[in-house]
């Protein structure tokens, strides 16, 4: 194995080919060994979708983190006078075929209220950046009014349209992504957690521990997914979580409900692929070693069985995140989880819903429908370049 | 394989029953259940609202509740009654199960239909651009969530008028005599949703069957076949496509669980009345029977779906017996 950079010809060769059984037959004559991490880092670095998909979700993530600063207005402001407004695209070059070097947009003018036509005006509305505007509060701290990009007062400038009752889609969309990007991370790292204590000790200890809780994750599988999270959002109907709430659920309170719910599901079928890997690797020399030598159960499967069973985490991880993705999104749809006033991904669709909206403006259902595309794409193509880069035997 | 077909079926009692007392308990922990709009009407009195709570049972602990309702089923085949609509849960589910089997059917006929050709001619082009048009195809369907495609999928019928935006008979189904007539109105109907609903397993079946398909061509005995003179068509379609469709079998269970829960959603966008349609009004009404009979009839098509997978696995595989 080579040292980075000290063999780039070969390295861009390999490049091209993107075979990863390619890649190690070039490299048989090394010099000195890298870690398999090491080596399953190089091979996802040669994989181009997986790395598009990295950097789209970077993209989208930071997007969503500084949502605030990137929203051109208040996701919440409401402007009947430019209510149903179609997107309003950035332009550089004018009626008159002359090029401005900054973008501009042009005032639209209502022409017929009833079927809601809009008509272009000549007047020019030039995008500035690090504007003054609405004043927000950035990750509940910082109070500031600075947004990255607007116009002047009276120029509309929303890149993705407005709602029925004249709210920006763009700045919607990155406030919803807000609860639909975080609640996937949220919610796997609980199943994670829980999947890999119960997997790893219904794998090591076996017996009954072993049988009750194969039972109870077959017992998860064995219902269709959104019927189980119907049955189990009964549960937690208005009462709020742990009968917190009392009366009406509050968005915070809903969010912690789905993540509830999703964690709750999504943890069998991992701890059911642990408590095999498990199975096998507490067989294996170095595991017999460690408890001949004395070590404490905790100690053995903390460093030893668990950090066997990572790659596999990871590549799982990676693939089931969309899945809780797309979680959120189906309960707040259906009206049982994120609702108004607070923004989801998936309450943008819900009320998008309607024939009506649908013909007159499709841009409500395909501002955070090509979100939710964009990242569940983003999170498939990384999937798929890290398990070809942490399982090489696996072929595409 | 009768042996199988029993031990599933014994198997499947204790998680049924499992499912079914987990849901009444869910269910009943519930803050707030069917009656509690119509206590807050002041036109209602209080006895009537007593009454209707011991008539419906629920005044009494759930385990009580669902003991009894497991009985009725058992003896008479009596899901209980609908609180909202007074009519029979049997009655209701058999109709709305017949919807959800009849899209899922024909949406995995769909799925596999395009998907398995698609895999083979992305495999046996093997990075050609037919292949790279597959794999793309297969990439978006994984990748597109079923509530966007269904509300595009409307959003399509709406502007073309080719196809029917909801439902699943025309308003004039009625006036249709002839009963090829309705069934011709009942597929106009399926187009749409069967499409958005079998894009997920379509995608799933693609790529698999490519994956393996490939697996397969560059074995030894493809290479034996071809060196005694095999032509490349027979040697994939005798030797490799076997090998190459059994793990697309067991796919089919997992795509199958998939394919139920992305109808709860394809059901509520475009207005099909299924089983998922069903659950959603009922869970708002909270007609409990509804509910957990709709949860039951989930599990129980999944159960079937994974049954058939093995039946079909065991057919397919002369290695795998199950005694």
């Amino acid at each position: 194995m080579t040292e980075p950079g000290t063999n780039k010809a070969q390295q861009t060769a390999t490049d091209l080919t993107a075979e990863p059984a390619n890649a190690a037959a070039g490299e048989v004559f090394a010099k000195k060994p890298a870690s398999p991490m090491r080596m399953a880092w190089r091979r996802l670095r040669r994989n181009r979708t997986a790395m598009l998909g990295g950097l789209l979700l970077l993209f989208l993530y930071t997007l969503t983190l500084f949502g605030s600063f990137f929203a051109i207005r208040d996701p919440a402001k409401l402007d009947y006078n430019v209510a149903s407004h179609h997107p309003t695209v950035p332009r550089f070059v004018d009626e008159n075929g002359k090029f401005h070097f900054r973008p501009f947009v042009y005032k639209m003018e209502m022409v017929d209220l009833e079927r809601q036509v809009w008509e272009y005006t000549t007047e020019k509305y030039p995008l500035r950046f690090f504007v003054k505007g609405d004043p927000y509060k950035l990750w509940w701290i910082f109070d500031t009014n600075i947004h990255f990009v607007g116009v002047d007062e009276g120029g509309l400038f929303a890149p993705l349209g407005t709602d029925n009752i004249g709210r920006d889609v763009f700045s919607r969309t990155l406030q919803g992504g807000k609860v639909s990007l975080s609640i996937g991370i949220v919610a796997l790292s609980i199943s994670l957690a829980i999947g890999m204590f119960m997997g790893a000790l219904a794998g090591y200890y076996g017996g009954v521990w072993d049988a009750s809780v194969m039972r109870f994750v077959e017992f998860l599988m064995s219902v269709p997914t959104l019927y189980l999270i119907i049955a189990l959002r009964a549960y937690f109907q208005t009462e709020g979580l742990f009968g917190i709430g009392g009366g009406s659920i509050k968005s915070g309170e809903m969010y912690l409900i789905i993540v509830v719910i999703l964690s709750f599901i999504g943890w069998a079928s991992l701890a059911r692929v642990i408590r095999g890997m498990v199975l096998s690797i507490k067989e294996q020399d170095f595991v017999m070693a460690e408890r001949a030598m004395g070590a404490s159960t905790f100690r053995i499967l903390s460093l030893h069985v668990l950090p066997n069973t990572m790659s596999y985490v990871i590549i799982s991880a990676t693939i089931a995140i969309p899945g809780y993705i797309l979680g959120e999104v189906a309960l707040s749809f259906l009206g049982v989880g994120i609702q108004e006033p607070a923004v989801s991904w998936g309450n943008m669709l819900d009320q998008a819903r309607s024939l009506t909206i649908l013909k007159h403006s499709p841009w409500l259902m395909l501002a955070p429908g090509g979100a939710i595309f964009l990242t569940v794409m983003a999170f498939n193509f990384l999937g798929d370049g890290l398990r070809d880069a942490l399982d090489p035997k696996h072929i595409r | 394989m009768l042996k199988l077909i029993v031990r599933r079926l014994l198997q499947a009692v204790p998680l049924l029953l499992a499912v079914s007392f987990i849901t009444f308990f869910l269910l009943f922990h519930s803050p707030g259940d069917y009656l509690s709009r119509l206590r807050l009407d002041p036109k209602i009195s209080t006895e009537l609202i007593e009454r209707e709570a011991a008539r419906l049972g629920l005044d009494r602990p759930f385990y009580v509740v669902w003991a009894k309702w497991l009985w009725g089923i058992v003896t008479e085949g009596d899901f209980g009654q609908s609180f909202s609509t007074k009519v029979p849960v049997a009655e209701l589910i058999g109709q709305r199960l017949y919807a959800t089997f009849l899209l899922a059917f024909t949406s995995t006929i769909f799925a596999w239909m395009i998907g398995v050709p698609l895999g083979i001619i992305a495999a046996v082009r093997h990075n050609g651009w037919t292949d790279r048009l597959a794999s793309a195809i297969a990439f978006i369907g994984l990748s597109i969530p079923s509530v966007l495609l269904a509300l595009l999928a409307v959003y399509f019928a709406a502007m073309t008028n080719w196809f029917p935006t909801t439902g699943m008979r025309s308003d004039y189904a009625w006036q249709l005599t002839s009963t090829w007539d309705r069934m011709k109105d009942i597929m106009w109907h399926l187009v749409l949703p069967t499409i958005v609903l079998g894009m997920g397993g379509l995608a799933i079946y693609t790529r698999q069957m490519r994956s393996n398909l490939l697996e397969t061509l560059n074995t030894d005995y493809m290479r034996t076949a071809r060196a005694k003179g095999v032509s490349y068509p027979v040697a994939v379609g005798k030797h490799a496509l076997r090998n190459a469709i059994n793990p697309l079998i067991t796919l089919f269970g997992f795509a199958f669980a998939d394919l139920l829960s992305g109808a709860v959603l394809v059901e509520n966008v475009m207005a099909w009345p299924g089983l998922g349609r069903l659950i959603i009004e009922a869970y708002f009404m909270k007609d409990m029977f509804v509910v957990a009979a709709s949860v039951l009839m989930g599990t129980v098509m999944l159960m079937a779906g994974n049954l058939v997978a093995d039946i079909l696995l065991a057919w397919t595989d002369p290695r795998i017996r199950y005694d």
